[in-house]
Parts: structure tokens; sequence; C-alpha cells
């Protein structure tokens, strides 16, 4: 009987110890992403000014981005989502519980991964999945082409009247030749405390790069298929216009 | 003694344990509890349907909502039920531009017509009702339609004698409430899915299309513009951006300005959302039954699938919310004569005479 009193009081002590905090072994990321236009939280519908000093509006901005993982020190790969829609006309942000550690990188896709895109049906998912029927939310084409990668569209004024924002420009990229992963280097540790880490999308690089600029009076509208090298122009562009970067 | 102790200790261990758990919520959810489950069959290479928890279908609370569909008690003079304004012949929408409530006020907006809604996600032309339920309240006490007040509806239909046993059968209940009539009207609507038409044959194998209407198909689905004045163009028709085959509903149900008007008198979304980049904006209505269905847009300002065409073929207008795919800037779409007939025939493949006709949905009383 001793030795049944003890054992109990043993295991009240071990559980009220359970308890307590411990090292953490694991913790919070949490994963956002942000457009900035110059330097500037990007604000769908608001006006700015293009590579060629006409006004610019950014009316939808949305991507899919997929296969996100974080990269430990020890070369350990941590995956964080499968494939999530961002809205930037919202906050978009993900909280991945990761293991303690240092972290040396973060990869992502922009994009949907070959194997989900086309010949894919997305009356095969829940309706509110971002790759289901209403919740890829007009970024999705046919059965043949797939999904919508990124979309990228709003108005200029070709003759600078800020008043009168109504000439189109559409860049709309996807099929699988232009899925692409991505590796950026920022060190982070996950601890007990949040970590917060920003993916950016700085717009204005979309049209203006080191190497070349889209004039929207010429350049303005992309399906992908129907205008490959112009898709091909804007990607480029928009890779260099992505960074990653530690929050707090 | 000391087995209290042990008892005590071993309690307390138990305690502390639960202390580390979350609390689980309990909810409570107003299910009905009576009916039989109704058997919904989902077309080929159609979405689920989102049902919502509170509104299971039934066929009891199916039937009573066809019958509170045609039931002219609940308009204020006892003329006019739902079926006033949504002919089935005409894939329940209103062969007028603008329906007439009862007391001869004329909307603004042309009636749409009823198919195929358990897969939109909101209701009106403007999206203003989130659900099926919200959508269905509003006609009643709307005085431009049946200019009724929910009282002294539920007071005629508690009144009328078959309905109590009906709400009985359909929720364990003969006492008739607005949620109780919202539910069964709406459980009703999600029953009419239209999914035979020759295009859903086609889609199964059991239709060869004509060529005009094959041309027709690959029109809807290409690029539009000639690519000497639009980049990319193809000489399509460019319906597949928002009339989207996927999932055969050929809609995206999302707003969209389709070049009518430089100046709006109608804000569409603009004026639920407030938000000028929704200014103008309608939702996009399902190709389905569009042979059918007309006059067309949301003003009904076009009476034939010709004039629709023809707009499309003109680019429409500039605004500050045109969607970008109008070719408003670059001489629309350029369709050629044999193009814009071959895209109607393609259209009129969209037709289910056997959804217009089918007996369920037609009048019971």
């Amino acid at each position: 009987m001793k030795h049944v009193m003890m054992l109990a009081l043993a295991a009240a002590m071990i559980t009220f110890i359970g308890c307590e905090d411990p090292e953490p072994i694991e913790g919070t990321l949490r994963l956002g992403a942000k457009a900035m236009y110059d330097g500037n939280s990007m604000i769908i519908g608001d006006i700015y000014t293009d590579n060629n000093d006409r006004p610019i509006n950014i009316e939808q901005f949305r991507t899919y981005i997929s296969s996100m993982k974080a990269v430990k020190d020890d070369g350990t790969i941590v995956h964080i989502k499968a494939i999530d829609q961002i809205n930037f006309a919202e906050s978009w942000f993900f909280d991945a519980t990761l293991p303690a550690g240092d972290y040396y990188a973060i990869t992502f896709g922009i994009g949907v991964p070959e194997s989900i895109n086309a010949d894919q049906d997305p009356a095969q998912y829940p309706n509110d999945h971002v790759l289901g029927f209403t919740g890829n939310n007009g970024m999705f084409w046919s059965w043949n082409s797939g999904y919508i990668f990124t979309k990228f569209e709003g108005k200029t004024a070709l003759d600078g009247d800020e008043n009168s924002m109504t000439d189109p420009y559409a860049f709309h990229v996807g099929t699988d030749n232009f899925y692409e992963e991505f590796t950026f280097n920022v060190d982070f540790e996950i601890d007990e405390a949040r970590t917060d880490v920003d993916i950016i999308f700085n717009c204005e690089q979309f049209l203006e790069g080191t190497d070349d600029s889209i004039d929207l009076a010429t350049d303005n509208i992309t399906h992908t298929a129907d205008n490959i090298p112009l898709a091909e122009r804007f990607m480029a562009l928009f890779r260099d216009g992505i960074n990653v970067e530690l929050a707090n | 003694m000391r087995s209290h102790i042990a008892i005590i200790a071993l309690a307390t261990s138990i305690v502390a344990m639960m202390s580390c758990k979350h609390d689980i919520p309990m909810v409570e959810e107003d299910v009905p509890m009576a009916g039989t489950p109704y058997n919904l069959e989902i077309p080929p290479f159609f979405p689920p349907m989102d049902i919502p928890a509170d509104n299971p279908l039934t066929v009891e609370g199916v039937e009573l909502g066809r019958h509170l569909f045609w039931e002219v008690a609940l308009s204020g003079d006892n003329t006019m039920s739902c079926g006033s304004c949504h002919f089935p012949e005409h894939s329940f929408s209103d062969p007028a531009q603008f329906s007439v409530g009862i007391t001869g006020a004329v909307g603004t907006r042309q009636s749409m017509a009823l198919l195929n809604l358990g897969w939109a996600r909101d209701y009106f032309w403007d999206g203003r009702a989130p659900t099926l339920e919200e959508q269905v309240r509003e006609p009643i006490p709307n005085p431009i339609e049946m200019n009724q007040s929910w009282e002294d509806a539920l007071a005629k239909l508690r009144n009328i004698d078959a309905y109590p046993p009906m709400y009985a059968d359909a929720f364990g209940t003969t006492e008739i409430t607005e949620d109780r009539t919202v539910k069964a009207i709406a459980s009703f609507l999600r029953t009419m899915i239209s999914a035979n038409s020759k295009f859903d044959q086609w889609r199964q194998g059991d239709y060869i299309m004509t060529d005009s209407e094959w041309r027709g198909y690959e029109l809807f689905n290409k690029e539009g513009g000639d690519p000497e004045e639009v980049q990319g163009g193809e000489f399509g028709a460019d319906c597949f951006h928002c009339h989207v085959e996927a999932g055969l509903q050929f809609t995206d149900y999302l707003p969209h300005n389709n070049g009518l008007d430089s100046i709006f008198t109608d804000l569409g979304y603009g004026g639920v959302t407030g938000n000028p980049l929704d200014y103008g904006k309608f939702k996009t209505p399902s190709l389905r039954n569009v042979e059918l269905s007309g006059p067309y847009m949301h003003d009904g300002r076009f009476e034939t699938l010709e004039e629709v065409i023809e707009h499309y073929n003109s680019g429409g207008v500039a605004s500050e919310t045109v969607d970008p795919f109008m070719k408003y800037t670059t001489g629309g779409l350029s369709l050629p004569p044999q193009s814009k007939e071959d895209l109607i025939n393609f259209l009129k493949m969209l037709t289910d005479t056997s959804f217009t006709t089918n007996p369920d949905f037609q009048n019971p009383h």
C-alpha cells in the first residue's frame, strides 16, 4: 500500500512538472507577404508613378505561393505550407510551428507546381480551397493551361492625366514553364518568441529593372500563352522585385 | 488513511493533467430534426455544393420550398409569387426588361435566371446577399416587389391549412417562422440544377458538336482581338476569362465591369462595398440557358444574343473600373459575321429544356 501511495504522489509530481515551461523544442514562424511601391506599402487602387512617369494603379495583385520551407543551419529542411494564394488587397501571413534552432534560408515557389497544375479540375477540391472552384478567385484558366500563377493588373493614363485612368494593363502569368522556386538567405532563430519573416514584393520593379523596362504604352497585356515574350520579360523583372527579410 | 492520501494524490494528478488541456467549447446548432435527407446528385464535372449546416436538404423541406416559391399569399395583394418574375420557360428569369411589382412599381435590374444557385458565392446582381437564405429574405417585404411585411406573410401562411403540417414534416414543428420559410425556399432553389444541355452531353460523350458549334467553342476559349491591334489577339471571343468552363458553371461568379457605361447610374457591387474600384461591377451570370433568359445585362438593355455579341465585338466603353480584357482601346473583338454566328450556335448548346420543364420545379398549386 505504501508503494501505491508513493507511486501516486510521484505521478502527481511528474504531472505538475510536465506543466512547467520546458526548454523550447519548437516555436512559431510567422511567414508574411507584403507588397511595396517605392518603399511604401502598396495600397490597391492608390495612384503611383510608373517607370515612364505616368500614373498607375494596381487593381488586382494575386499570386500563388507554394512549397514553402525553412532551412536550418545544419541543412535540415522544414516544411511550412504546401500552397496558398496571396491576395495583396488583404494582409497575408501564415503561422508555422518549427523546431527550435537557427535557420538561414526560406524557400518557396511562385505558382502552382506542375504535378497539381495542368490537367486538373478545380471541382475536385472543396470550393473554398485555394485551388477550388470558388477558392481560386479567378486564378484558373482551363484544364490544359491550368492556374494563373500571378495576376498583376490595373490602369494607367497614357496621356498622364491621373483623373482619367482608363488605359488597362494586365500581366497574367502561368503554365508549367513559368513555375519557379526561390531560395532567399535570411538568418533567424526559432525559440519561444514568435519570429516574423516577410516576403517583400516591390511592385515598382515589376516594370523596371537593371536589364529591362516595360512600357505600358506598348507592352500591356499577356495571358502568357498568347504573348510568351512579354510574360518572360515580366517574370524576369518580377523575380528581381522579390526579397525576404526578418521583420523583427 | 494511506488509501485516502493515495486517492487524493491520484485525483490531484488527474486534475493537473486536465488543466494542461484546452477547453473544448460546446456548440449548439439549430439543425432541423425532421425530414428525410434529400439525395442531391452532383452532376459530372460539377464542383461540390456547400450546403449550410443549419439548413440541410430534406425531401420535405424542398417540397415545402417549392410550394412557397409559387405561393401568391407571400405578396401583399395575393397576386404575386416568386415565380411571377421567374418564369420556367425563360430559365426562371423574366422576359421583361424590368419586373413589375404588385403596386405597379418597376424595378431597375433584370430578374436573374435561377439555376445552379448552390454554387454562387453571393446573390443579386450586386452581391449584397452573402447566402441564398439572405437572398430569399428580401423580395417579400421589398415595396417594389411583393410589398408585404414578413409578419403579414407569415400570418397568411398560418391560415392556409396545407402549410402547418408541411412545416411539421420539414422542421418538426407546425410553427411557421420567417427563418423556416426562407430555409425551405433556399433548399428548393438549391435543387434547381441545370446539367443536361447539349454541351453537358458532349462532355459525357453523348453528343457530337456540329462544325459551327465546335468553331464557336474554340472562339469562346480564344483570346480576343486582331493581333495587329491587340497583343496576343487570336481573333477569339475572349469569353472564357469570366465565363469559365471549369466546374461547368460558365461563370466565375465574380464581379466585373464589362464596359457598358462610362458614367455609372447604378454602382453595382460598388454600391454595396463603397469601394470605388467596385463601381459599375456586376455579378457575372452563368451562360447556361442564355438562349432562354434574355433580355441581357443587369439592366436588360440588350434584347438578343446578337446585341450582346455586338457589344463585346465593339469593345465597350472606357471607365476607371472596366475589365482590362474588354478591348475598348483596341477596336474590340473584330469578329466577322460567321464567327458571331458560330459563337451563338455554341451558346445555344448550353440550353437545357429538361431543366426548364422539370416537373419538380413547376407550380404545384
